[in-house]
C-alpha cells in the first residue's frame, strides 16, 4: 500500500497542513511544467529557424517562472516541516498523556530504554513519512496524471507509453517487496542476532580481558561478521533489483516516448511541437516518481516506528478509574488476603498477604528479593490492581476511590527517587506545588538536607540534572523526605533501595524519619536494619507470603529467617 | 606504542577521517567507481540519444537511420538499469566490508581501554552507543563518498563531451557547476551552527522525556503529571523552532540549487541558439546539446542533497574514532615471560594511583602482602581502595608510584597475558554473556571437556540451580545473564574461576545487604574456591571477613591498621568502628536509637 491508514489516524486531523503542503507542490509542479513548455515552444522556433529574436518574450517569461518556483520551494520546504511539527506535537502529547495513564505500574513492566526510544526517536522519526513522503504521494497521483491527460489530447500514444511506465515504477518494485518481505525478515533477523552478539562482547570486555579470552572472541567475531556480509550481500543482490526497476522504468519512459514519436514525426503523424512536448513533459511527468522512490525510503523509518507508537498507544491501563469515587478513610491500611499475579506470570508475587496497618504505626517488610515486598507499595499505590482479596484504606477498597485522592493520600520516600532537571528548590516542591519559599527550607531543615543545600554554589537555586550536581543515595532520600514533608499526606510508604549509606549520612536520615514518620502510618520496604529494627512491627516476606512477623527482639529471639538475614548484614560498602 | 591520538574528542574532522579505510579496498573502490561512472554515463548518454534522436528527426533524416538511433536507445536504457543495480551492489559490498573492520577496530580500542572510562561513561555502557553509530557509517559508504566522486567525474565528463560540440556551452555549463558545487559552502556556517543547536534541543527533549519517564512514580503520586505533559509540549515547540530555522535555511539551499541549474540551463540554450543562428553548430544537435547540459548537474544535485546526513554520520564518526584510535592504558612493550615460574606471593609495596591526574588518590601508599596460600580480606568504606588494588593485580593499570609484585616480579615488567594466566577473579558485578551456562563457565578455559565443566560446576554450588532451569546446563543465560538471579551468576562465576584453576584469586563479594538468596551455598562455593590459593578477598560481611587468614583494612588509599580478626577487635581502632555499625550482631541489646 502506498498510504499508510495507520499513520494517517495516528496523526488526527491534518487535512489543512497538508493540503497546503500539496497545493504548494503543485505549485511548484506546475511551475517546472510551464518551463518544459515554454522551453518546448523555444526549441521549436529555434529548430524552425525562426532565430533569437522570436523568442525573447519565451525567454523573459522562463526567467519569471524560474525565480517564482525558488520561492514556492522554500515556501513549500517551511510547510513541510509545519506539517511534520504539528504531528509530531500530537502524537508526543497523546503518547505521554497515554504514559500517564498507563501510570508506574506499566513502566516496570516494561525497559525504560524503549519508552523513552519510542517518545523521542519514534516520533522524530515520523517527520520525513509527513513532510516528504505523503505530499509527494498526492503529486505523482494529480501532477502526471494532469501532464498525461494533456499530452493525450496531443498524442496519445505517448502518453500511454509513459503511463505503462509509471505503472511499471509504482507497482513494480512493490511486487518485489511482497516477495523479498520473507527473505529481508530472515536476514534482518540473522542481522540483529549478530548486532545483539557483538554488542554482548564489548559489553563484557572487562571480563574477556580478565580472562585472556579477548584474541579468541575477536577470532570469532570477526568470522561471523563476514558470514554475516556474505548473507546480506546475496539477499542485497535479489533486493536491489527494485531500485533497478525503477531507474530501468525512470530511463525507459521518456526515452520510449520521445523515440516512438520522433519515428513518428518522420512518417508524419505527429509535429515537431507535439515531438518537443514529449520530450520535455515527459521528463517532468517522471519526475515526482523519482523523489517517491527517494521518500520512500526516509519514510519507511516512520512506518516502522508508527507501529511501536501505536502499539503503546493502544496498551490498556493496568487500572481503571472508579465510575462513582467514594472518598477514602482513615489512615489505617489493610491488606486482606491479598493475591496478586504480573501479567504474564505464572507465580504470583503476592499471596494470601495480610496486613493490618495501625493509624500512626511503622511496619518494616523485609525479605529476600524477589520476596515481593515492592510489589505490596505497588498495590497500595494501585499501580496494579490485586488478582484476588483486597487492599483497603480507612475501610474503603482503593478500587473505589479516584486514584487522585488515593496517590494524595500516600507519600513515597524512595532511596532511588528521581530527582528532576531543574533546582533543588523545584525538586523539593515537587511535593506541593504551591508551596512558598520559606516552606521548602523548612521542609529541608526538618529533612536534614539544608545544611547540604545551603552550601551548594547557588543554594536552593543550584540546577540538578544529568550532567549538573548529582547527589548520593542518602542525599536523594532526604530531598525525598522534604518532598514527603510538604506534601503532608496521612500515609508514608519509605522504600530503600539497596545501595549503601554511610555512617553520619545513616544517622542524618534516620533523625529525618523520624521526623516524617511521626504521626503518620508507616509502611516501610527495607534493607538496613538501621531502618528496620525501630519499627513497631517487622513482616519478613518470603516467596510472596508472610513468614515471621513481630519486633526486632521477638524476631532475633526465634533464631528463623530474620536472624539469619541480620548475621549476613554487611560492615562495609 | 600507538601514536594515535588518545584525546576524549576524537579527530578534529571525523567524516574526512572516515574516507582513509576506503582505500583498504582499493579494487571494490575501484569497480564502485567504476560502476557508479558506468550508472551516471549510460543514463546521461540515453538522455542525449533521446534528443539526439527527436534533432534528426526534426531537421530531416541524417546518415543515420531513425530506427538504428532506437534500438541503440533501448540498450542504452536496459545497461543504464543493469548498471545502477551493479553500482548498489558494490557499493553496499563495499560498506559491509569496511563496517566489518570498523567493529574489529571498535572492540580493539575497547579492549585497550576496558574497564576504564571513554567519553565520560564506562566503557560497558559506551559499547551500545558505539554499535549503534557503526550502523550510522554505513550510509556514508554505501550512499555518500563514492557517489561525491562519481558525481565530480560525471560532470567533468558531461562537461567535456559537451565541448566536443562546441566549446562554448561547456564553459557556460562549467561555470554553472563550479557555482553549483559550493553553494552548501556559502551556508556552512550557520547550517552547522544551526544542525548543533538542532541535535542540543534534541538532548535536551530526550533528557525531559527520561525525567518524565523515570520520575513516573514521583509524579504520579504527588499529581504533578499533567504539569509534566505540558512542560513536554513546551519543548517539543522550543525543538520545533530550532527544526523550522533549519528547514528554511535548507530550503533556501533548495532553491539557490534549483535556480542555478535553472539558470545554466537556460543560458546553455541561449547561447546554443546563438551558435545556431551563426551557423557554427548544426540545428540538429541543438536538443542533444541542451540534454547534455542538463544532465551534467543532475549527480551533483543528487550529492549536495545527501549532505544533510552529513551531521549525523559526524557525530557517529567522531565517537567511533575516539574509541578506535584509544591508545592503552598498559603496555606490554619491552615485557618478557619469566622463564621461572613466579611464585604466588603477591606485595603491594607503597602502591600510588589516581584514575585521572586531577582525580583525588585511590591508592595513596598502600603497603601489603598476600602470602602463597593465604587468605587477606580486603575492608574498608566505599571508595577506600579496595577494587583498585584488584584493578592493579590484573594489570588493568599501571601503578604511579611503588610497586604490585607477583613472585617479587614488578607486574610492570610483565605481559598482560601473563599476568592474567595467573590472576583469576570473581568480580563483584559477575557479566554473562548471552549464551549457554555452560559456554559461560568454559569461558575460563575454553578446552576443558564437559566433564571438568560439570565438575566445577558441581564444586561452585551450580549444579544444584542448574536442573531447574529450562535446558541445564545449555540454558542461555539472557541479556546480561537476566535469566539468573543475582547469587546464581556469582556462582556462575565461581565455577569459572575453578575451572581455569589459577594460583591467585581475587574474591569480590557482592554488595547485597539483606538480599543474600542462598547464603549459605554461596559461602560453600567461595570456601572451595580458596583452597591451596593466594587469595584477595574483597569482604563486606562479617562472615566472610572473619573467614579470612588476615584482615587488610584500608582507608582513603591507605592501609590503616592489618591483623587477624581477634587482634584488630582487641586494637579498638578502624576495623572495630567498622564493625560498630553492624547493629544487631556485635551488640545485640543497645536501645532502639528511635520511637515515633
Amino acid at each position: 500500500m502506498m498510504v499508510h491508514r495507520r499513520l494517517l489516524t495516528l496523526a488526527g486531523d491534518i487535512r489543512f497542513p497538508l493540503a497546503l503542503n500539496i497545493v504548494l507542490g503543485l505549485a511548484v509542479a506546475a511551475a517546472y511544467i510551464t518551463q518544459g513548455l515554454l522551453v518546448a515552444q523555444i526549441l521549436a522556433r529555434l529548430l524552425d529557424g525562426r532565430g533569437l529574436e522570436s523568442t525573447t518574450w519565451l525567454l523573459v517569461w522562463l526567467a519569471v517562472v524560474v525565480a517564482a518556483r525558488l520561492v514556492l520551494l522554500v515556501l513549500a520546504e517551511v510547510a513541510a516541516q509545519r506539517t511534520a511539527h504539528a504531528v509530531k506535537e500530537r502524537v508526543r502529547g497523546r503518547l505521554y498523556d497515554k504514559l500517564l495513564h498507563l501510570g508506574p505500574g506499566y513502566l516496570t513492566l516494561k525497559r525504560s530504554g524503549d519508552v523513552r526510544t519510542v517518545l523521542v526517536d519514534g516520533v522524530e522519526a515520523l517527520e520525513a513519512y509527513y513532510s516528504r513522503y505523503l505530499p509527494t504521494v498526492a503529486l505523482c497521483l494529480l501532477g502526471p496524471s494532469g501532464i498525461l491527460i494533456y499530452l493525450a489530447t496531443r498524442d496519445p500514444i505517448s502518453a500511454a507509453i509513459i503511463a505503462v511506465c509509471i505503472v511499471l515504477i509504482l507497482v513494480g518494485p512493490r511486487l518485489l517487496d511482497r516477495m523479498l518481505a520473507q527473505k529481508g525478515a530472515e536476514n534482518w533477523e540473522a542481522y540483529g542476532r549478530l548486532s545483539s552478539d557483538y554488542l554482548d562482547v564489548m559489553q563484557g570486555m572487562t571480563t574477556l580481558k580478565a580472562f585472556n579470552a579477548t584474541a579468541r572472541e575477536r577470532l570469532t567475531l570477526s568470522r561471523r561478521a563476514e558470514e554475516l556480509r556474505e548473507a546480506t550481500m546475496r539477499q542485497l543482490g535479489v533486493s536491489l533489483v527494485d531500485s533497478a526497476v525503477t531507474t530501468f522504468g525512470l530511463l525507459a519512459g521518456p526515452a520510449l516516448a520521445v523515440g516512438v514519436a520522433a519515428m513518428r514525426l518522420a512518417s508524419g503523424s505527429v509535429d515537431t511541437l507535439t515531438l518537443l512536448l514529449v520530450l520535455v513533459l515527459a521528463r517532468e511527468c517522471f519526475r515526482p516518481l523519482g523523489d517517491l522512490s527517494k521518500y520512500w525510503h526516509a519514510g519507511y523509518i516512520g512506518i516502522s516506528s508508527s507501529k511501536q507508537i501505536h502499539d503503546l498507544l493502544r496498551e490498556k491501563p493496568l487500572v481503571e478509574e472508579p465510575a462513582r469515587p467514594r472518598p477514602l478513610g482513615a489512615a489505617r491500611v489493610t491488606f486482606d488476603n491479598v493475591t496478586f499475579r504480573y501479567p504474564g506470570r505464572e507465580r504470583p508475587a503476592v499471596r494470601g498477604f495480610t496486613l493490618d496497618i495501625e493509624p500512626g504505626e511503622t511496619v518494616a517488610v523485609v525479605g529476600p528479593s524477589g520476596a515481593g515486598k515492592s510489589t505490596l507499595v505497588a498495590l497500595l499505590l494501585r499501580y496494579f490492581d490485586v488478582t484476588e482479596g483486597g487492599v483497603r484504606i480507612g475501610g474503603v477498597n482503593v478500587r473505589e476511590a479516584a486514584l487522585t485522592d488515593l496517590r494524595a493520600m500516600v507519600a513515597v520516600v524512595a532511596q532511588d527517587t528521581y530527582l528532576f532537571t531543574g533546582t533543588v528548590a523545584d525538586n523539593i516542591r515537587l511535593g506541593r506545588r504551591d508551596a512558598g519559599d520559606e516552606e521548602v527550607v523548612e521542609a529541608a531543615k526538618a529533612a536534614n538536607i539544608h545544611d547540604f543545600v545551603a552550601g551548594l554554589p547557588d543554594g536552593y537555586a543550584t540546577a540538578v540534572s544529568e550532567r549538573g550536581l548529582t547527589l548520593s543515595g542518602g542525599q536523594r532520600q532526604r530531598v525525598a523526605i522534604a518532598r514527603a514533608l510538604l506534601a503532608d499526606a496521612p500515609i508514608l510508604v519509605l522504600d530503600e533501595a539497596t545501595s549503601s549509606v554511610d555512617a553520619a549520612g545513616e544517622a542524618l536520615i534516620q533523625d529525618a524519619l523520624s521526623r516524617v514518620t511521626a504521626g503518620r502510618t508507616t509502611l516501610v520496604v527495607a534493607h538496613r536494619l538501621s531502618t528496620v529494627r525501630a519499627a513497631d512491627r517487622i513482616v519478613l516476606m518470603r516467596d510472596g507470603e508472610i513468614r515471621e512477623i513481630g519486633d526486632h527482639h521477638e524476631l532475633m529471639g526465634r533464631d528463623g529467617d530474620y536472624a539469619r538475614l541480620v548475621a549476613a548484614q554487611e560492615v562495609t560498602a | 606504542m600507538s601514536g594515535a591520538p588518545t584525546t576524549d574528542a576524537g579527530p578534529r574532522r571525523p567524516v574526512l577521517a572516515l574516507v582513509p579505510m576506503v582505500f583498504g579496498h582499493p579494487v571494490l573502490a575501484g569497480l564502485t567507481l567504476l560502476s557508479g561512472l558506468l550508472a551516471h554515463g549510460l543514463g546521461i548518454a540515453a538522455a542525449a540519444t533521446t534528443a539526439w534522436m527527436v534533432g534528426e528527426a526534426v531537421t530531416g533524416p541524417g546518415p543515420t537511420s531513425l530506427s538504428t538511433i532506437f534500438w541503440m536507445l533501448v540498450l542504452l536504457v536496459v545497461a543504464a538499469a543493469l548498471a545502477r543495480w551493479w553500482q548498489m551492489w558494490v557499493a553496499h559490498d563495499l560498506a559491509y566490508r569496511l563496517l566489518a573492520t570498523m567493529r574489529i577496530r571498535l572492540f580493539d580500542g575497547l579492549e585497550r581501554r576496558a574497564p576504564g572510562f571513554l567519553l565520560g561513561r564506562r566503557t560497558g555502557d559506551l559499547a551500545g552507543t558505539v554499535t549503534a553509530d557503526v550502523e550510522t557509517t554505513e550510509w556514508f559508504y554505501a550512499h555518500t563518498v563514492i557517489d561525491y566522486a562519481v558525481a565530480a567525474l560525471v560532470a567533468v565528463g558531461s562537461t567535456v563531451v559537451l565541448a566536443f560540440f562546441h566549446p562554448l556551452p561547456a564553459v557556460v555549463v562549467g561555470v554553472f557547476l563550479i557555482l553549483l558545487a559550493t553553494v552548501p559552502v556559502w551556508l556552512a556556517g550557520q547550517a552547522d551552527r544551526q544542525g548543533r543547536r538542532l541535535r542540543e534541543e534534541l538532548g535536551v527533549l530526550g533528557a525531559e522525556v527520561v525525567d518524565g519517564v523515570q520520575g513516573m512514580r514521583e509524579l504520579v503520586t504527588f499529581g504533578r503529571g499533567a504539569d509534566y505533559a505540558r512542560r513536554l509540549r513546551e519543548r517539543t515547540r522550543t525543538l520545533q523552532d530550532r527544526q523550522l530555522a533549519y528547514g528554511r535555511r535548507s530550503g533556501i539551499e533548495q532553491a539557490v540549487t534549483d535556480g542555478l541549474v535553472s539558470g545554466g540551463f537556460t543560458a546553455v540554450l541561449v547561447v546554443t541558439a546563438l551558435l545556431v543562428a551563426a551557423d557554427d553548430l548544426s540545428p540538429a544537435t541543438l536538443p542533444a546539446v541542451v540534454i547534455l547540459s542538463v544532465s551534467a548537474f543532475g549527480p551533483v544535485v543528487d550529492v549536495t542533497g545527501t549532505a544533510r546526513a552529513l551531521g549525523q554520520i559526524r557525530a557517529a564518526s567522531r565517537r567511533v574514532f575516539t574509541v578506535s584510535r584509544q591508545r592503552p592504558a598498559v603496555s606490554d612493550a619491552g615485557t618478557r615471560a619469566p622463564e621461572e615460574p613466579l611464585t604466588a606471593h603477591v606485595k603491594f609495596e607503597d602502591v600510588r594511583f589516581s584514575y585521572t591526574p586531577d582525580a583525588a588518590p585511590a591508592l595513596d601508599g598502600a603497603t601489603f602482602e598476600v602470602r602463597p596460600g593465604e587468605t587477606v580480606a580486603l575492608v574498608g568504606h566505599s571508595g577506600a581502595g579496595k577494587s583498585t588494588c584488584a584493578n592493579l593485580l590484573l594489570r588493568f593499570w599501571d601503578t604511579q608510584g611503588g610497586a604490585v609484585t607477583i613472585g617479587g616480579r614488578d607486574l610492570r615488567s610483565l605481559p598482560q597475558r601473563h599476568i592474567r594466566d595467573l590472576v583469576t577473579i570473581v568480580p563483584q558485578d559477575v557479566y554473562l554473556f548471552n549464551r549457554s551456562v555452560k559456554e559461560n563457565i568454559r569461558l575460563g578455559r575454553p578446552d576443558a571437556t564437559d566433564r571438568e565443566v560439570a565438575e566445577a560446576a558441581e564444586r561452585a554450588r551450580v549444579a544444584e540451580f542448574v536442573g531447574g532451569l529450562p535446558d541445564g546446563y545449555d540454558t542461555v543465560c539472557g541479556e546480561r545473564g537476566a535469566q539468573l538471579s543475582g547469587g546464581q551468576r556469582q556462582r556462575v562465576a565461581i565455577a569459572r574461576a575453578l575451572l581455569r584453576d589459577r594460583p591467585i584469586l581475587i574474591l569480590d563479594e557482592a554488595v547485597s545487604n539483606l538480599d543474600a538468596e542462598n547464603e549459605e551455598a554461596l559461602r560453600a562455593a567461595v570456601r572451595t574456591a580458596r583452597q591451596g590459593r593466594t587469595t584477595l578477598l574483597i569482604a563486606h560481611r562479617l562472615s566472610t571477613i572473619r573467614s579470612a587468614d588476615r584482615i587488610v583494612v584500608l582507608d582513603k588509599g591507605r592501609v590503616a591498621e592489618q591483623g587477624t580478626h581477634d587482634e584488630l577487635v582487641a586494637a579498638n581502632g578502624a576495623y572495630a568502628r567498622l564493625l560498630a555499625r553492624q547493629v544487631g550482631v556485635t551488640d545485640e541489646n543497645d536501645a532502639s536509637p528511635r520511637r515515633s
